[in-house]
């Protein structure tokens, strides 16, 4: 019985973690505010559908183009909208918005706003200790850590990553030491959106597809950003890690609804209190 | 602007104004005549919402939350009205000064933080009034809502008249008309009174208008609550008007909504927000045979106004031609406060 809530904090938190990832190094590094990364990530998951139900794709080909899809989407997004939506926040908004609709819209009219259900990953269930779980939310979970890890070695290690963190830093140094920071910025959206788009596509298999999934998912990710702190990348682990928990847990015990109002009570107190987050450096 | 004879009169007629009022009086007639008023009402409400927002957005002040306000005016309201039976006409300016009391709370906490962290907060203040009247269904009805409320009907003092304003729907829009124009006129006198004046110097650089002795905060917190309260008023007479609340409405995305009618219509003036709730609640009206293709139309208005139009609709009455070379400057302080550029490092 333990080891389904657990399995269940697992699964819910690192996609949480992913599409949380995702959206702070979009902020981070090209300064974006990307109210488009919930549909992103639902886009995600309807690629898999698209590409793997519909167009009888493998799998991992079909997971593999999904990334491209989304990552090549929020680079075009980054190109043609936010870039130049820099100098002013209520644009930003307003692109963010206008992208939102279009997208939801749509989806909506082309594929039906009833949730759709994609079959599982990986079929069948694993046995660990005395629970059996589906392979699916195994397979979900240890793909996010892979993805996770490889993003962290990515940052820290190679040199795009670098010059992604000399932008974050101080974008006109950056531009000082000869960094294109119009090709930086415009990759870290395309990281940024390819973690949404696959998150969504995990989450897919998991749950199901609604065009609207996209909007909750921000939501939690502005929740987690919060409890992070803005600036914080590796504070968003942990922070992910308390949301999911209380999503996955408490519902159970005292119901939805009141697990919602709670969780926003949490961040708003711990907004107040701490505006920079647990993790964050700005006082 | 452009020392042009021509333009220089238009600007003297208060152009956007004289259009108001004709649109305004093109739609009393089409309610005359029978064309169901209830988008028209609709509109005119979320018209006081979104200048009581730009109102807010004055001092400087990115509101991301406002429909909760809307909310608590309008769950207040209606409760009053059926738990203790009082008039509507009594619970509804009682629903919006509960809103104004809960956005003074609020904004007297959320003042303290600056304006980026401000503005998340009332992000998630929106969307925590909505879970907590999800939560509570034995007082809100949960999401269901509430139905059954009483309308903004008969006004009677015993013996010496009796009107219900319920009886017809030219009647309901006078009532709405009413307290549009009220509100309007109310939200324009402060904006150009000192304290307005104040507010457009906390809005242009906190930091210099602090150096000028101006307690920030404070201003800040009055504009909050008097956005709240009118805010709040409109969630009450739309509540009224509706006969039925549910939470669904007043969440992130009705917000956002409130958010982008300001911004499309021109954030720098007063007239804005007018424009904008007209052309963004008008167009899924009048092209209604397209049905779900709606959206695509009003978010082509949002990227008409990001990329083209970037001081809204109203800026095109300011300066004719010189607003679609984009220059934001107003804007640009407000980045800076808002996006908190220095908390953006990164560390891994």
């Amino acid at each position: 019985m333990v080891e389904q809530y657990l399995l269940n904090v697992l699964v819910l938190s690192s996609i949480y973690i992913i599409v949380t990832l995702g959206f702070a190094l979009t902020f981070s590094i090209a300064g974006i505010l990307n109210l488009a990364h919930g549909v992103i990530y639902m886009l995600g998951g309807y690629g898999l559908y698209y590409f793997w139900v519909k167009l009888g794709l493998n799998p991992g080909v079909a997971l593999l183009l999904v990334v491209l899809v989304t990552g090549i989407i929020g680079l075009t997004l980054e190109k043609v909208g936010f870039r130049r939506c820099l100098d002013s926040f209520e644009r930003m908004i307003l692109f963010g918005l206008a992208v939102i609709l279009i997208v939801e819209t749509g989806i909506n009219v082309t594929m039906g706003a009833t949730a759709k259900a994609i079959p599982p990953l990986l079929p069948g269930v694993v046995h660990i200790w005395s629970a059996s779980v589906d392979a699916t939310r195994i397979g979900v979970f240890v793909i996010s850590g892979l993805l996770l890890a490889a993003t962290t070695v990515f940052v820290r290690n190679t040199k795009l990553g670098q010059e992604m963190l000399a932008v974050s830093e101080d974008r006109e140094g950056a531009l000082l030491q000869g960094i294109d920071i119009n090709r930086v910025s415009g990759l870290a959206c395309a990281l940024g959106a390819g973690l949404a788009g696959i998150a969504g596509a995990l989450m897919g298999s998991v749950m199901s597809l609604d065009p609207f999934m996209g909007d909750g998912m921000l939501m939690k990710a502005f929740e987690i950003i919060t409890i992070a702190g803005i600036g914080s990348l590796e504070g968003i682990l942990p922070a992910g890690l308390v949301l999911g928990s209380i999503d996955s847990i408490l519902p159970t015990f005292i119901g939805g609804n009141v697990s919602s109002a709670l969780g926003f009570c949490f961040v708003f107190v711990l907004l107040l209190m701490r505006p920079q987050g647990i993790f964050g450096r700005k006082a | 602007m452009r020392g042009n004879i021509f333009m220089k009169g238009i600007k003297r007629l208060h152009l956007p104004y004289v259009i108001a009022a004709i649109v305004l009086f093109l739609a009393f007639l089409l309610i005359e005549n029978g064309y169901n008023p209830y988008v028209i009402n609709l509109i005119l409400l979320n018209i006081v919402a979104a200048c009581s927002l730009r109102t807010i957005y004055l001092s400087g002040q990115i509101s991301l939350g406002q429909a909760a306000f809307m909310a608590v005016g309008g769950y207040a309201s209606a409760l009053l009205a059926m738990r203790l039976g009082w008039s509507p006409w009594v619970c509804a300016p009682l629903g919006g000064l509960i809103a104004a009391i809960s956005a003074l709370l609020a904004g007297y906490v959320l003042t303290r933080i600056t304006s980026f962290y401000f503005s998340m907060g009332t992000l998630f203040l929106g969307l925590g009034v909505e879970y907590i009247i999800e939560a509570t269904p034995q007082l809100t009805g949960g999401y269901i809502g509430l139905t059954g409320i009483p309308q903004l009907g008969p006004i009677s003092i015993p013996g010496i008249f009796h009107i219900d304003f319920a009886g017809s729907p030219i009647s309901q829009f006078c009532v709405i008309l009413f307290v549009t124009i009220l509100s309007l006129l109310i939200l324009y006198r402060i904006e150009h009174s000192r304290i307005g004046l104040t507010w457009r110097a906390i809005g242009q650089s906190a930091e210099v208008a602090l150096s000028v002795g101006i307690n920030v905060a404070y201003y800040r917190v009055v504009a909050f609550t008097i956005g709240g309260f009118f805010t709040g008023l409109t969630g009450a007479v739309l509540a009224h008007y509706n006969a039925v609340l549910s939470p669904s409405g007043f969440g992130m995305m009705g917000s956002i909504d409130l958010l982008a009618y300001v911004l499309v219509g021109g954030a720098g003036s007063f007239v804005g927000p007018v424009f904008g709730t007209i052309i963004l609640l008008a167009i899924p009206q009048v092209f209604s045979s397209l049905q779900e293709f709606v959206p695509f139309l009003v978010a082509g208005a949002m990227l008409l106004v990001v990329f083209v139009l970037p001081r809204g609709v109203a800026g095109l009455f300011a300066n004719f031609p010189s607003c679609l070379t984009g220059k934001t400057q107003n804007s640009q302080a407000l980045y800076y406060k808002a996006s908190g550029e220095e908390g953006r490092d990164v560390s891994l």
